[in-house]
């Protein structure tokens, strides 16, 4: 059932960008991969369940992008890795990974706007129960950022993760609920072949 | 490339499913702390009608010689938290508290007798009416006050410590003579009013007069290092009950102030009985020394896997509390310590006593009967009652406990007296 959602998700993604790349078809395109990292913050969202619970921690990913044939649409994949400690006895190790179709804002500008939505699934453990595994992650995050030169950019970074987990049998008593996080961050990225 | 042949990078949304919940463990917790001020573990007696009298106070007349009812005594209790750890002689001093210290309680929680909540509302007590601190010191006394907590991580704790930061008891009053003449409430402040009383933190604390022994403070924390609690593997819920003696353990005590100052006349107050060593009431520079009279106990049990002891037996014993009190089998049990669990024996001045001890893990139990010595001898008696069942009978019987079931046991050839 749960997989069936994912595959649903994937061919729209595919139906979605394909005619794109044919308008494209004619043109000389080019591939333009950006690597780059990030650093920042990550706090649950303020009023969801867990946000009384876990504090804010630091931490950090990677990221890398694809443009597509398109002027406005490119791919982007990461992972992150972040430990949020409570003040009790909880804890929570994650490193959400994602793929999200990015959308560039198409102005004129020295900075460039992007909007990214995707899903992917992540690896999560928890203490003092010791749990771990990997869960479904629902992303979606905006960037913003400036040459710095031909090869580097700097920029920051806003993103959300929603682990979905209550898609488990619960047991009787349980409640279940899902995780929402938001990353702030600043950013290096590299483009590859400038 | 003249005409660019586009691989779609196939992102595979991989998909391990996590066999148990993770975030979601960490709203949901398994333990269920629940805190008991009784010497029962259930069905704990009612409250004693007055409060047992020290002896000392013999020498005195009037209202100071008079019991006070336990329906005037009321109590503030403010505990900051719970907190557990491994060692079996306490924390390191080279070991910083966060390296040593579960910190499982994110709460403070207060038990009020009153929080005065339908008088003037200058006079509310805040906290005791936010935090329903009459509801809390109700369940404390009856079936247990269900403590707040986050799991702890599975280990074997020896150490387990309750933070007071309060304890007050009332009546307390000062009279200008022996024989009760010109009484003045005597005032602690709780929640920023003054209410009469005296808080005990400042006495019970201390060591008791006569032992120069020991080391540490005796209340602050309330601590034991020898529980041997160990946390059970699994993902069902379980029960850490923590049971502190304090009903039906309450004394009216004396402080002379003689000697040293004359002006001052003697004080009134409500503590915890002076059971394990004496209360050094005449002596000015002893007089609020009486640490050590309360001792706690703890254990833990998972409620899905518990069964329980039913007991009968014919001894008649006076109209005081007795006990029933089982312990693990081939322990030993003085009566120095609190039993592993106890319980109230119904129709306990008749031939026809009964009571039933629940929530025992399965195994082997040793059952004992407990009483107060002092009701049990006519020198015993003229020392007066102190409430603390240190008077033990010879181990009655073992049984076996599986879960899920009742077992049932006469043990009427146990005498206690």
């Amino acid at each position: 059932m749960l997989m069936k959602k994912f595959s649903l998700i994937s061919v729209l993604v595919l139906s979605f960008i394909s005619p794109l790349w044919a308008q494209y078809e004619e043109k000389d395109y080019q591939l333009h991969p950006i690597i780059g990292a990030w650093f920042g913050v990550i706090a649950p969202f303020p009023g969801t369940e867990l946000a009384p619970i876990l504090n804010t921690a630091l931490g950090g990913g990677a990221f890398f992008r694809l443009n597509v044939p398109s002027d406005s649409f490119l791919v982007e994949t990461g992972a992150s890795y972040y430990n949020l400690q409570s003040n009790f006895t909880g804890q929570l190790t994650m490193v959400p990974g994602y793929v999200a179709l990015v959308y560039k804002l198409p102005v004129d500008f020295a900075l460039s706007f992007y909007f990214k939505g995707g899903a992917g699934s992540g690896y999560f453990a928890n203490k003092p129960e010791g749990n771990g595994g990997f869960l479904p992650v629902f992303y979606g995050g905006f960037e913003t950022a400036f040459p710095a030169g031909k090869v580097v950019n700097i920029g920051a970074r806003f993103d959300y993760y929603m682990i979905y987990e209550t898609w488990m049998k619960p047991q009787a008593g349980y409640k279940m609920i899902n995780g929402h996080f938001f990353n702030i961050a600043i950013m290096v990225n590299f483009n590859t072949n400038p | 490339m003249k005409k660019a042949i586009f691989i779609l990078p196939l992102f595979l949304i991989f998909f391990t499913c996590a066999k148990f919940p993770i975030l979601s463990d960490l709203v949901n917790n398994r333990i269920h702390v629940i805190l008991k001020g009784t010497y029962e573990s259930n069905t704990p007696y009612g409250w004693e009608p007055n409060v047992f009298m020290d002896d000392t106070l013999a020498a005195y007349t009037g209202a100071i010689n008079t019991a006070d009812a336990q329906s005037s005594v009321s109590m503030y209790i403010d505990i900051s938290e719970i907190r557990l750890g491994t060692g079996k002689t306490g924390k390191p001093d080279n070991v910083t508290p966060d390296k040593y210290w579960i910190y499982f309680t994110p709460n403070r929680e207060v038990f009020c007798s009153d929080n005065y909540a339908n008088g003037n509302l200058n006079y509310k007590l805040l906290s005791c009416y936010n935090d329903h601190g009459d509801k809390n010191y109700a369940e404390l006394f009856s079936s247990g006050f269900t403590y707040p907590a986050f799991d702890v991580p599975e280990n074997t704790y020896n150490h387990l410590a309750i933070f007071f930061r309060k304890f007050i008891v009332g009546p307390s009053i000062s009279y200008s003579d022996t024989a009760s003449n010109t009484p003045v409430n005597q005032t602690a402040t709780f929640d920023n009013r003054f209410i009469n009383g005296i808080n005990l933190m400042d006495s019970i604390i201390q060591y008791a007069a006569s032992d120069t022994s020991k080391l540490k403070p005796l209340m602050f924390p309330l601590e034991r290092t020898d529980l041997s609690l160990k946390i059970p593997s699994g993902r069902d819920p379980y029960v850490l009950e923590v049971r502190i003696f304090l009903k039906n353990l309450l004394m009216k005590h004396v402080i002379a102030h003689l000697g040293g100052n004359s002006t001052a006349g003697p004080t009134t107050f409500i503590g915890p009985s002076d059971w394990s060593v004496n209360h050094n009431s005449a002596d000015l520079n002893l007089a609020y020394q009486m640490g050590g009279n309360v001792i706690f106990t703890a254990r833990i049990y998972d409620p899905a896997n518990v069964g329980s002891i039913a007991i009968t037996d014919t001894e008649a014993l006076p109209a005081c509390k007795s006990y029933y009190a089982v312990v693990p089998s081939g322990s030993t049990f003085t009566g120095a310590d609190l039993p592993y669990a106890a319980t109230s024996r119904s129709g306990l001045t008749t031939l026809n006593a009964a009571g039933t001890i629940s929530n025992l893990p399965p195994g082997n139990y040793d059952i004992y009967k407990t009483a107060d010595r002092n009701l049990l001898t006519a020198a015993g008696l003229a020392l007066g009652k102190d409430g603390y069942p240190e008077k033990v009978s010879n181990k009655c019987t073992t049984v076996t406990v599986t879960a899920g079931a009742s077992i049932s046991t006469d043990i009427s050839g146990c005498i206690t007296l």
